[in-house]
């Protein structure tokens, strides 16, 4: 599995630290989130999912194998 | 449809509506209007009220316009009719790359770690505004609680002093809802916030803190610090968006709540996921407010014919109410999935303001279903903004409820 944060679409909602906390890290100075590194595979599956469905600009990426 | 003689090409006609966002109808009849456009099926259309606009509430239509900065300028004119404010607001007003600058030099501030920080004194503000009416067993909830706690965290964020936030809110409520209404009294409110400002930046000059406000004053972009009215004009910015759109949506929420018991008892009941329930309040009772871009040249945008400069009024808040986004969108589900809603707005200019309002909102909405759950609002005295084009919120809300002890005492 695969799950990235697309910076050119990523606009600083922060929905996704509520999601899945676990899985996602603020970089503040540029106002975007991303994917925590060796949090996928610890961080349930479905965390990822909901967060990608409710990034409101479709930001976050799940690549599933 | 019609044919242009000249080319031959055929031009299709605007789709007319007959709308007016500073209307009674918007104020007085909020939920029918959202059935009368959403039911016309068009994702937009064309309004003749205050010399022209356009009006986008599809929820498609909308996501390609936010992101198309190209084609929907920020920069003024874009208001109908002009806001009173004669410099542009930063960053929301500019255009290109150096809005995005304008904007990191307050990341530091607006972010979601600085937002988590700031909970205990959001908690603490919350129960002292509770504190002071719990025991009287009524409270105008608009004035004693909602509209006070934004204010004062913002002039806090600003380290202005947060005790004069009735005088700010004044100016504030005048410049956003008598602009359409009463132009010549918005103005005055701008000149009087102008040389408020304009005080605080002398005051500032003399020692700068730790706070927004003298970040701003510091600030270089391209090597160049901020004039003195652009200062003022970012400054403006925080008041406008700080105060009264959370203000807004508690309110509306409020009266939602209270003419639905099983919402009500369900909050009570999971009052540990209020940080994810109000996404379902912020996406159906959200403050609404005329967000507006300017078109930059003549275009076909999802079938209808746009020209160079004309305004364009960004419904987000209609776009939450699109039944092609959201299955049955006029039901309050606290547990709704895939909730993208627009409240925030997107793209370059989502608002940087809203890790903070969530958390004001959740946290006022987490203490009164907690120390007034009861509340019952006296319909007979609400009293909504007059023109609540700009901010859909509410003036006053009476309320009543069993008395409570203050936090002091429990």
């Amino acid at each position: 599995m695969r799950v990235y944060v697309d910076p050119s679409k990523c606009r600083g909602h922060a929905l996704c630290l509520t999601n899945a906390p676990d899985g996602f890290e603020f970089i503040t100075m540029e106002d975007r989130s991303q994917v925590v590194e060796g949090a996928v595979g610890t961080v349930p599956v479905e965390e990822f999912l909901t967060a990608a469905r409710e990034c409101p600009e479709r930001a976050i990426v799940v690549e599933l194998d | 449809m019609s044919t242009t003689e000249e080319t031959g090409e055929q031009t299709r006609d605007k789709f007319v509506i007959e709308f007016d966002h500073h209307s009674a109808e918007l104020r007085d009849h909020n939920d029918e209007l959202v059935q009368r456009l959403v039911s016309t099926g068009c994702p937009m259309g064309w309004s003749e009220a205050h010399d022209g606009f356009w009006a986008i509430w599809g929820y498609d239509a909308l996501y390609d316009a936010v992101q198309d900065a190209e084609l929907f300028s920020s920069s003024l004119p874009k208001h109908a009719p002009a806001m009173q404010y004669p410099s542009p607001l930063i960053p929301i007003d500019i255009d290109g790359p150096i809005q995005q600058e304008y904007r990191k030099l307050v990341l530091n501030w607006f972010n979601p770690g600085h937002a988590k920080a700031m909970a205990p004194r959001i908690n603490q503000v919350c129960t002292e505004l509770i504190d002071n009416f719990i025991e009287r067993g009524e409270a105008d909830l608009a004035h004693e609680l909602f509209t006070a706690l934004p204010a004062k965290i913002t002039l806090e964020m600003l380290d202005w002093e947060s005790d004069n936030w009735p005088e700010w809110i004044e100016w504030i409520h005048s410049i956003i809802h008598d602009s359409a209404i009463d132009p010549d009294r918005s103005a005055a409110a701008v000149a009087s916030v102008y040389g408020a400002i304009g005080e605080e930046i002398n005051r500032r000059r003399e020692g700068f803190g730790q706070d927004l406000f003298s970040d701003i004053m510091k600030a270089e972009v391209y090597g160049e610090t901020l004039t003195d009215q652009q200062i003022i004009d970012f400054a403006l910015l925080v008041l406008l968006g700080g105060m009264d759109t959370t203000a807004g949506v508690m309110g509306n929420s409020l009266l939602r709540i209270d003419r639905d018991p099983a919402l009500r008892q369900q909050l009570i009941d999971e009052i540990d996921f209020m940080p994810k329930a109000i996404e379902e309040f912020l996406r159906h009772d959200g403050p609404g407010g005329s967000l507006c871009r300017r078109v930059t040249r003549d275009v076909d945008f999802h079938g209808q014919p746009m020209k160079e400069g004309d305004r364009v009024l960004m419904m987000f808040w209609l776009a939450n109410r699109d039944p092609a986004a959201f299955p049955d969108p006029e039901r309050i589900d606290i547990h709704r999935t895939n909730n993208r809603h627009m409240t925030f707005g997107m793209g370059p200019h989502r608002c940087l303001g809203s890790h903070h309002g969530r958390l004001m909102f959740a946290t006022m909405l987490r203490e009164v279903m907690t120390r007034l759950p009861d509340f019952k609002v006296q319909w007979d005295g609400i009293q909504r903004f007059e023109d609540c084009g700009g901010v859909y919120g509410i003036r006053y809300l009476p309320a009543t409820f069993t008395p409570g002890k203050r936090s002091t005492d429990i």
